[in-house]
């Protein structure tokens, strides 16, 4: 019997990725086509080979953004996180006369360079809005990261609280709540990319949900690619992460804002 | 003029023989370093404290008056081609305003060299000063691969007008590979921080990101033509207007919408108009027709002081 206690966790963990993968998580992702929506509105998409197109081009810009922030969140939670343990594990030291302090609050904990974990959070939201031109998409964003939080109380001890941060940074904080590393988020984030459009695609053009499910099995390789993008760009600073922009998306969100009838929020 | 130009291109390394010199690809490539710096003098009048052309980023006075000084690039030679090297770095001191533009588009164009042409552009805006850069648009060419990247550091109070435009090939052709990339950022350390934060009360951070955008192209790269990122269009342009001067007025709400072409509103002090087309005047009239009303003080023609 081996009992090896990091593969026991390793173990664990997968799960939980599963859960916060899956798109019947009540963190309200049905409601987002991801500009799905208005390009069928648009006529710009048709059929699965226009789909097929969306997918890839979203993945390469929003997608590989989105993991390398959530990968980044995780990290830095991560890192607040063991710096915490061992402010405590010194200040439990017999040397200090004091006795034991009470553990370090998460919400003080130092991240990198000890600045705080709410500073740090804060710094990736905001080169997340620097990135997001578009306030229909921060409005979507920020609508699902919100979701999420709420869900994310429910479910995993999470260390912070920000109210609505965009859904990439949340995403980051609930992986390394759930026990998740870096990677997981950034796949977690690059699967929700593609994987919620294509989903309301099926609804919107009543396209074969089997051939769909055989598009986004085509785009699996790519997926995991930009994970592993995303997760070794995400050792970078929150200003030097990946900031890649898909001009039309962002003509779409806006145009579906104004839109007079719509059956996804964006 | 106040102010000397030099050529100041210089080859990529000392030469070690000629036949390794035919072998070696940076051999054929150009480094070159421009610089400009504006100031306003004790009455209130700009005037240029340093302009440094560098073969091919020629750097010409052609107008301006009071706090206004224009400048035209000039496109000293053919390219850039695989392999230059390119950069400007721009000084606006307190209180003056600089106008950049270009006589011509740039065409960026394949050639030996190992890696892409690169133009980096740095600025440094500052205090209730402006910079309104208007060049015309960079063609890729067919082959081509090319890297523009800039950078531009605003205080709370100076204003920005920056203008992009890239064309996918020349007419008829298929367009190169392009990566462009645009950082802003505005200094907060001189003035107390106002920081309006989604989160409890951090403190507000000594810079602060207003736009960072890459823009990748090409026809290797998935889904460049596909309906999420150019959805066919040859054409790809961006206004961004920021500062005081921008009149948020015309964006009824936090944007406006026209036929390929989209107004938003940053979370920053400032506005990004955004559009695609299928060509180069068409892309030119979206952008306008949007970013006009909001060019308010950093409009073409500069206030002239009386």
């Amino acid at each position: 019997m081996n009992a090896d206690p990091t593969t026991t966790g390793h173990v664990e963990a997968r799960a939980a990725l599963l859960l916060l993968a899956d798109g019947r998580l009540p963190a309200g992702g049905h409601a987002h086509s991801g500009g799905v929506e208005a390009a069928v509105l648009g006529g710009d998409i048709t059929g699965l080979d226009d789909l097929a197109e969306f997918l890839r081009g979203r993945l390469a810009t929003a997608g590989l953004l989105a993991a390398s922030f959530a990968a980044g969140v995780c990290r830095a939670v991560h890192a607040a996180a063991s710096a915490a343990s061992a402010a405590a594990a010194a200040s439990a030291n017999p040397a200090s006369p004091a006795g034991p302090a009470s553990p370090a609050e998460p919400a003080h904990a130092a991240g990198t360079k000890g600045v705080p974990l709410l500073d740090v959070l804060a710094a990736f939201d905001d080169e997340v809005d620097a990135r997001t031109p578009s306030p229909a998409q921060r409005a979507a964003s920020r609508a699902q990261g919100r979701a999420l939080m709420r869900v994310a109380r429910a479910a995993w001890p999470v260390p912070i609280q920000p109210s609505s941060p965009h859904h990439c940074v949340a995403l980051g904080l609930v992986a390394a709540a759930a026990g998740l590393e870096p990677r997981d988020a950034a796949l977690a984030a690059a699967h929700a990319s593609v994987n919620g459009p294509a989903t309301a695609a099926v609804r919107l053009l009543g396209l074969d949900p089997l051939a769909v499910t055989g598009l986004l099995a085509e785009i699996a390789a790519s997926v995991d690619s930009t994970a592993f993008e995303a997760d070794q760009a995400s050792l970078g600073s929150p200003a030097n992460l990946p900031a890649g922009s898909a001009p039309h998306l962002d003509l779409l969100s806006e145009r579906h804002r104004t839109a007079q009838v719509r059956m996804f929020t964006s | 003029m106040t102010a000397t130009a030099a050529a100041g291109a210089t080859a990529a390394a000392p030469d070690p023989a000629p036949t390794a010199r035919l072998r070696d690809p940076s051999r054929t490539a150009v480094r070159a370093r421009a610089a400009l710096r504006v100031e306003l003098d004790a009455g209130g009048t700009a005037r240029i404290a340093e302009l440094r052309s560098a073969v091919p980023v020629i750097l010409r006075r052609t107008g301006g008056s009071g706090r206004v000084v224009v400048i035209h690039l000039v496109g000293g030679a053919g390219g850039p081609l695989a392999g230059d090297d390119l950069g400007l770095d721009i000084t606006v001191g307190a209180g003056a305003h600089l106008v950049v533009r270009s006589v011509a588009a740039t065409v960026a164009l394949p050639g030996h060299g190992a890696g892409p042409s690169t133009f980096a552009v740095h600025a440094q805006v500052g205090p209730a000063a402006a910079l309104t850069w208007l060049p015309e648009p960079t063609v890729v060419a067919a082959g081509a691969r090319h890297r523009m990247t800039t950078e531009i550091t605003l205080t709370p109070d100076s204003s920005l007008r920056y203008r992009e435009e890239i064309l996918l090939g020349r007419f008829g052709e298929p367009g190169g590979s392009l990566t462009t990339s645009l950082r802003v950022d505005v200094d907060v350390d001189r003035e107390a921080p106002s920081a309006p934060s989604v989160h409890p009360a951090p403190p507000a951070p000594r810079r602060r990101p207003l736009l960072c955008q890459e823009l990748r192209l090409g026809p290797d790269l998935p889904g460049t033509a596909g309906p999420a990122v150019l959805a066919g269009a040859r054409a790809v342009g961006s206004v961004l207007v920021a500062g005081p001067a921008t009149s948020f007025e015309a964006l009824a709400d936090s944007g406006a919408v026209a036929e390929g072409a989209a107004a938003m509103r940053l979370v920053g002090p400032g506005a990004l108009v955004s559009a695609l087309a299928d060509d180069a005047v068409t892309l030119r009239r979206r952008l306008d027709s949007l970013a006009g009303p909001l060019t308010g003080a950093l409009a073409d023609t500069p206030p002239t002081p009386t």
